[in-house]
């Protein structure tokens, strides 16, 4: 797995000339840029569909219960031809996912970053609200 | 020797030119001039001067962008926008006409009413005030020809007999321009795509489109024009790598003249391939902007 995160870091790098575009979706209309949540969890499965992709994460409340939160990555597309692989995250890894719940509530987000116990951090595409512009 | 920076950039262009026009593109059998490839769409989602307040739009000025964010949460990496640079990778890249190039002052020649109409749908479609001000793209509609991405998502360009058809990645949708009719559909025919008729001019495919169904858009901040609108594509082969983009926007209902967007099609690197892009397959927007439909 080590060869293939560095793909995906390494392809943050080689693109410092971005040319502005525009993601699939607005952000604002569908996340909360005021409710910001981070969760800790363990991976559960990663469904690479259009036209986003989601990541699946095992969360346990403080009662003991567990809450199965999914986030929305950027398209498979992108992803794909940034460096990610459907095997790039495997259910059982454990993260940290910060990022900006769905305006309709429940254990929703649009995923902003994804770090790995070992502290490294991989992009997440989301809606990218920032790039956009 | 040294140059200056102006001296390279004239010496620069004068050298564009000549093998513009030093290097005629192959013709295909039915005699067209051979354009055919995948390539990656730069400028023609462009901002008008003076654009209206958007509150889907992710700018700075707006309460609803992380881009205001200073607690670490925003802004976000650059992640859209970079495609365009994978996709084209080493492939020779010039600099090109981008954006609303006429009026040349970028204002746009909006009809004060239909004006004062946009904004106010802009201004409702955050929060969403129902399924009509949630953007076409977010419910995966067909994107026309503007909707199609600048950057991230190719297009492929297929040239069978009498024929060029454009292949889009994103939304794996594709449009087809008939180079051998003169007269397009009965108005009754009301399309996403549009009905395409084209013809060449040397080494420019020039395209008119009419039939649109109302039900498309120019941008975030024009999220609709009208069945009247009507285009005329001019795509200009410039080199083996650069096709040229302009269209002529003329929607007589929303404006009271035309205006022009310049862009440019750039040769991806072998190997780029398109991908499906099933917009339908897993769309969760509708559910994460207005919840779950109450249960039976």
């Amino acid at each position: 797995m080590h060869t293939k995160l560095c793909i995906v870091l390494a392809g943050l790098a080689l693109l410092p000339n971005a040319v502005p575009g525009v993601a699939h979706h607005a952000f604002a209309a569908e996340f909360d840029v005021n409710k910001p949540v981070k969760v800790n969890g363990t991976i559960t499965k990663i469904e690479f569909t259009n036209p986003h992709a989601w990541l699946y994460v095992d969360v346990k409340e403080p009662d003991g219960t567990v809450t199965n939160w999914r986030f929305e990555l950027g398209a498979p597309n992108a992803l794909i031809r940034l460096g990610w692989k459907t095997d790039t995250v495997k259910a059982g890894t454990e993260v940290e996912i910060t990022g900006f719940r769905a305006k309709a509530g429940g254990p929703v987000g649009n995923g902003r970053s994804i770090k790995l116990a070992d502290g490294r951090e991989l992009f997440s595409g989301g809606s990218a609200p920032a790039a956009d512009r | 020797m040294r140059l200056s920076n102006s001296r390279t950039a004239l010496i620069s262009v004068v050298l564009l030119a000549s093998a513009a026009n030093g290097q005629s593109p192959k013709k295909l059998q039915d005699g067209q001039p051979n354009m055919q490839g995948t390539y990656t769409r730069a400028g023609v989602k462009a901002l008008e001067a003076e654009p209206p307040f958007n509150p889907i739009d992710p700018g700075e000025k707006n309460p609803f962008s992380v881009s205001n964010r200073e607690d670490g949460l925003g802004p976000y990496p650059r992640i859209f926008g970079q495609g365009g640079n994978v996709l084209r990778g080493s492939q020779q890249r010039t600099q090109r006409r981008l954006g609303i190039v006429f009026p040349e002052d970028r204002k746009l020649p909006w009809r004060p009413e239909e004006e004062a109409k946009r904004r106010q749908f802009l201004l409702e479609m955050n929060p969403a005030r129902d399924l009509r001000h949630v953007e076409l793209n977010s419910r995966c509609a067909l994107p026309g020809l503007f909707e199609g991405e600048d950057g991230n998502n190719p297009y492929s360009i297929l040239q069978p007999a009498g024929k060029v058809v454009i292949v889009y990645d994103y939304n794996h949708t594709s449009r087809e321009i008939d180079l051998n009719r003169r007269e397009h559909l009965g108005k009754n025919i009301r399309l996403f795509m549009g009905d395409s008729i084209g013809h060449w001019e040397g080494n420019t495919l020039v395209v008119d489109t009419t039939n649109f169904n109302g039900r498309v858009a120019y941008s975030r901040e024009i999220p609709y024009l009208s069945e009247d609108l009507h285009t005329i594509e001019r795509f200009t082969i410039v080199d083996d790598n650069t096709i040229d983009y302009e269209v002529t926007i003329d929607d007589s209902k929303l404006f009271t003249g035309p205006w022009k967007v310049a862009g440019y099609f750039s040769r991806v690197a072998k190997g780029v391939e398109s991908l499906e892009f099933a917009c339908a397959e897993g769309s969760q927007t509708l559910q994460n902007i207005f919840g779950l439909p109450p249960s039976r």
